[in-house]
């Protein structure tokens, strides 16, 4: 095995990193991880709302992805199989640690569209300059049903049908939380709850 | 013309898909959006959630990487450890042991002192024959 000596590891694509990767370099595996692991860790730590949880769920995730290089495929998504990993993973520790519900919030939780508001032009940029930790906070304050397709179409990617087949919801389901999340998400952030 | 009201224009904008958002919605609500000013800032607010949730990347903690790659190159396990320990002991009994048994062997079969007479060390080592004859006493007589 030789090392590679091609110019910035950093500046190779992902397929090729994997490719280094798969034939045991272990440089390449650690530019794939600094590349990926503060998406990975945000989009566990949305979920989970618990950094020490998120930060194992990375571990975990980048742990599989290595024992599992030389099944990886270096032409599709390297992102969207440790994503998906991370994401699974998160949801699974989140079931595992909540009481069975019944009640959907989908039923309980009623909040209109705003109709009577108009949207000022100060409230959007300050939802614009928000930090990113502000954000992510206020996504963790979320209840947990929309907070995970929040977390699994903005942060990780989904489309609505994805996260429907993911969390075995219909699609309509799906639309009707993250316009409820994404309602509150908005006043949130603007200081109106 | 089918036509919608602000209510149910405002639904879909919040119930959109991020790429939905960022295209400025199809269709009817598009159209509507066009003539209603207040729908039109709605969809801004939703178009700055979108975007910003996107970029809500947070830093993973610093020490996620060495845990990583500890565990791909695992220390001994406790198995191994309390095996290397348990040896360790065992050597050191035996040392034990065997210097005991060197210890009691050695009272037990005194070795004549040929090491202490080939050093010249007289005064460690019982008086000979020879020597009780070249004893001063002797030696001032003669
Ligand atoms: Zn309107």
């Amino acid at each position: 095995m030789s090392e590679y000596s091609g110019g910035a590891i950093s500046e190779l694509s992902d397929g090729e990193l994997l490719g280094l990767a798969q034939s045991g370099q272990r440089a390449a595996f650690e530019v794939l991880f600094h590349r990926h692991q503060d998406r990975v860790y945000s989009i566990a730590l949305g979920i989970l709302g618990d950094a020490n949880e998120a930060r194992d769920v990375v571990q975990e995730t980048f742990l599989r992805a290595y024992k599992r290089l030389g099944s990886l495929n270096q032409d599709k998504g390297l992102l969207a199989y440790i994503c998906r990993t991370a994401s699974n993973a998160a949801i699974d520790i989140l079931r595992s640690r909540r009481p069975a519900r019944t009640v959907s919030l989908d039923a309980r939780f009623e909040l209109g569209f705003d109709t009577a508001d108009p949207q000022s032009t100060p409230d959007i940029q300050v939802i614009r300059d928000s930090q990113a930790d502000v954000v992510l906070d206020a996504v963790v304050s979320l209840p947990e049903e929309q907070r995970l397709v929040i977390v699994l179409h903005h942060l990780e990617g989904l489309q609505l049908d994805e996260i429907s087949s993911r969390l075995k919801i219909p699609v309509g389901t799906v639309k009707s939380r993250l316009g409820r999340g994404r309602e509150m998400l908005r006043r949130k952030l603007v200081g109106r709850v | 013309m089918q036509t919608l009201d602000c209510a149910r224009v405002r639904q879909m904008i919040a119930e959109a898909s991020s790429q939905q958002l960022a295209a400025g919605m199809p269709g009817l609500a598009k159209d509507h959006i066009a003539d209603c000013a207040q729908c039109a800032a709605y969809l801004k607010s939703l178009q700055a959630i979108s975007d910003t949730l996107g970029k809500s990347i947070v830093p993973a903690p610093p020490e996620v990487y060495p845990n990583v790659v500890s565990a791909l190159n695992p220390s001994p396990s406790i198995f191994t450890r309390r095996l290397i320990v348990l040896l360790c002991v065992l050597v050191a009994i035996m040392a034990a042991a065997a210097y005991v048994w060197h210890y009691y062997y050695k009272i037990n079969n005194p070795e004549p002192d040929t090491m202490a007479n080939k050093a010249g060390c007289s005064l460690l080592s019982k008086p000979t024959q020879t020597q009780s004859k070249a004893s001063p006493s002797n030696r001032s007589r003669s």
